[in-house]
């Protein structure tokens, strides 16, 4: 039996290093710190990443098909997570704002969703549902389509 | 009257959307050409001590009932980006911008302020540009 292999050393990288080092993705949003790795008990291999967002904010698990890359720097995500949407502003396609994402129906080990919750402006009124394909754009707000439909909560 | 037109209140006032959805400010000033009385642009009032900005009518996409869209993002708001390597590593803040003359709204380079000083990046290293920059 062999105890080390070099190439096999030199090929591997230390999940230690990953700790406390910045989670970042594609267009640059830091997510949070790695606060745990997470290796499958019985096989042994690296399944995915606990990201600490802050005090007040959930621990969120990344999967380890969502990384891009691990440096000694950040650990790269693959796409935008779309957990990120939460709090962002929804504008009509008439320009006005009809309020703000409280949460994202994600399709389960997805990084993809089925709708937004969205709580109305000035919080009066019941939240809307608003399907993805009722969505124009993604960016700093949501921009929704021509005749996009509201469904009351 | 032409059933497409609208007159001038209807655009002065509104919110300006960039094509990633920020919101720049509001219309304050239609630009005109003296001969023909064409708009050729808009100003955008971009709140108290805050320079204006002037949109060319080519870069604004549709005007809605609430607000004015553009078809781009202007360059100023690469302004305090943070730039990260492909890697993740932490170049700088981004400190100002040169635009490729030949083109308008165009970025030429970054000028990113680094731990050891300020840096030019070329426009041709840039990755994805988003909540911050990322390089290739």
């Amino acid at each position: 039996m062999q105890l080390t292999t070099k190439s096999l050393l030199q090929e591997t990288a230390g999940l230690l290093n990953m700790l406390k080092s910045d989670v970042v993705t594609p267009k640059g949003y830091v997510v949070g710190k790695v606060k745990d790795v997470r290796v499958n008990d019985k096989t042994f291999l690296f399944e995915g990443i606990l990201i600490e967002q802050g005090k007040f904010a959930k621990d969120i698990y990344i999967s380890k098909e969502f990384i891009k890359s691990i440096s000694a720097d950040a650990v790269m995500l693959g796409s935008e997570p779309v957990f990120l949407l939460v709090g962002r502003p929804v504008v009509s396609y008439e320009g006005e704002v009809i309020g703000m994402v409280k949460h994202v129906h994600q399709i389960e080990n997805q990084n993809d969703y089925l709708h937004l919750v969205v709580r109305p402006k000035f919080l009066i009124g019941k939240s809307y549902k608003i399907k993805r394909n009722h969505v124009k754009s993604i960016g700093t707000t949501i921009i929704l389509k021509n005749g996009a439909k509201l469904d009351n909560l | 009257m032409e059933q497409n037109w609208i007159t001038s209140d209807d655009i002065l006032g509104k919110d300006v959307i960039d094509i990633d959805g920020n919101f720049l400010g509001v219309v304050d000033k239609l630009f005109l050409t003296a001969d023909t009385i064409t708009v050729q642009a808009i100003s955008i009032d971009k709140g108290f001590l805050a320079k204006g900005l002037v949109v060319s009518k080519k870069y604004i996409e549709r005007v809605s009932k609430y607000a004015v869209f553009l078809n781009i993002k202007p360059l100023f708001l690469l302004l305090q980006k943070k730039v990260y390597t492909a890697t993740g590593h932490f170049v700088g803040t981004v400190v100002d911008v040169t635009q490729d003359t030949s083109k308008s709204n165009a970025l030429e380079c970054l000028i990113v302020s680094t731990k050891s000083g300020k840096k030019e990046i070329s426009s041709k290293d840039i990755d994805q540009i988003g909540k911050n920059i990322v390089l290739n």
